[in-house]
């Protein structure tokens, strides 16, 4: 399977073979998988490729969320060993839960990790030199782009009335519910949506308005290699 | 050849779910679900992806608007003073006087806020208030042999805002910042003697 078809992959409509928990997929999609299983099990080497086509993306980004992005590589390629493991040895019993399988070994990867990291803090003091601690500033460029995307939000934001800043401020700063901001700004769901929608809706349009105005900054501000996946 | 041939817009995660995923406001048994799709949908994670820059923004966005507007509400009432007949002035004069008097006094009542950095990758700095004093320990665990280290605290531009020694105490090092930080993200920096950067923390001050 290629890359592109892999980036095309999508969850779509379908029976859960098990209930709440499960993620929709299509009929064919579970046996597809099922069938990938199977193949793994058999030793099948483009099995392995099909698989890691499938999920590397879906693990890359978890573990990156999660854990942040160092040594981002190799957690990936550790937590895709681990499920190919697994499955080779059998542990994977109903082979059409192989998404839910595969997001139980990236959830105690995360686990195992953290622990790790704590352990690590724990017996620093026996160590001799202290572990690196990674740089979190982001580059030059990405400052940029942030700035440039708080300005245009605050474009956005003296647009809008007071009342509609102070739900926004409500939901996105005070982290209130939806239901909270509506009971006590006597909104409907549908007004607190359409807020929501509205200002995003800007915010893109505002943030297309400024790259064409600018071709060139497109170019001159993507994101900095290796931040992203 | 596996392809995944589900492509029903209907069964995606909502845009309120995806939302309040990219939040960190959903509920585990909530999560699960739509952190399974994620696995597989590209379409999905760039939703995700899309809904942290909104926040990211709309969060700094609707702070940057808060500050400006408390400052422009400084202005107007000062504005509003300077129209005020004389013998209130100087009643007013009187107040401010005291009010030097005072502040000082409730500067060094207010107790610091406790800040500990400690050595260990975490999602994000710890957090302080603005302009309180600030009682900062730094993790020196690991750092042993060194009688003193120098330490600066930089602001998210890269400029200096504090630099001194501190002598650790217990795998500690206790710094007190009498007049606080303003609003921003610092990094503070422990160097040993010798001028080489041994660690480096992240601090937000709201």
């Amino acid at each position: 399977m290629t890359r592109d078809a892999a980036e095309d992959a999508r969850c779509g409509a379908g029976p859960r073979p098990n209930g709440a928990g499960s993620v929709n997929l299509a009929a064919g999609d579970y046996a597809a998988l099922a069938a990938l299983v199977e193949r793994i099990r058999a030793g099948e080497e483009q099995a392995l490729t099909e698989l890691y086509a499938i999920f590397s993306k879906g693990i890359r980004f978890q573990l990156c969320r999660q854990l942040g992005p160092q040594e981002l590589d190799d957690k990936v390629h550790d937590t895709f060993l681990i499920v190919v493991e697994a499955i080779r040895r059998g542990n994977l019993r109903e082979p059409e839960r192989l998404m839910g399988f595969v997001h139980t070994i990236v959830r105690r990867q995360v686990a195992g990790y953290i622990e790790s990291a704590v352990n690590r803090r724990r017996n620093q003091a026996d160590l001799e030199a202290a572990a690196p601690v990674a740089d979190e500033r982001s580059s030059p460029e990405a400052q940029a782009i942030a700035r440039q995307k708080i300005e245009l939000m605050k474009q956005v934001l003296r647009e809008i009335s007071s009342r509609d800043r102070e739900i926004l401020t409500r939901f996105y700063i005070y982290e209130q519910s939806q239901e909270q901001i509506c009971r006590e700004m006597k909104l409907t769901e549908t007004q607190f949506r359409l807020l929501k929608s509205r200002a995003k809706a800007r915010f893109g349009e505002l943030g297309k308005k400024r790259l064409e105005r600018r071709p060139l900054a497109r170019f001159f501000l993507r994101a900095s290699p290796g931040r992203r996946d | 050849m596996v392809i995944l041939m589900s492509t029903s817009r209907e069964t995606h995660p909502s845009d309120d779910e995806l939302e309040l995923y990219s939040l960190g406001r959903m509920e585990e048994g909530q999560s699960r679900p739509v952190e399974e799709h994620l696995l597989v949908c590209e379409d999905c994670r760039r939703r995700v992806e899309e809904f942290d820059e909104f926040a990211a923004a709309m969060r700094a966005a609707l702070r940057e608007i808060e500050v400006r507007k408390q400052a422009e509400s400084w202005t107007a009432r000062l504005a509003r003073l300077a129209a005020i007949p004389r013998p209130v002035w100087a009643a007013a004069l009187a107040a401010v006087v005291a009010l030097v008097l005072l502040v000082p006094w409730q500067q060094r009542a207010q107790p610091p806020f406790a800040v500990q950095l400690e050595a260990l990758r975490q999602a994000g700095a710890p957090t302080a208030p603005a302009h309180r004093p600030l009682l900062v320990t730094v993790d020196l665990t690991g750092l042993a042999g060194e009688q003193g280290y120098r330490l600066e605290i930089v602001d998210a531009a890269g400029e200096l805002v504090w630099r001194g020694t501190v002598r650790p105490a217990a795998d500690n090092a206790v710094v007190t910042l009498k007049g606080g930080l303003g609003e921003g993200r610092y990094w503070i920096r422990v160097y040993e003697s010798g001028g080489e950067l041994l660690r480096e923390f992240g601090l937000m001050v709201e």
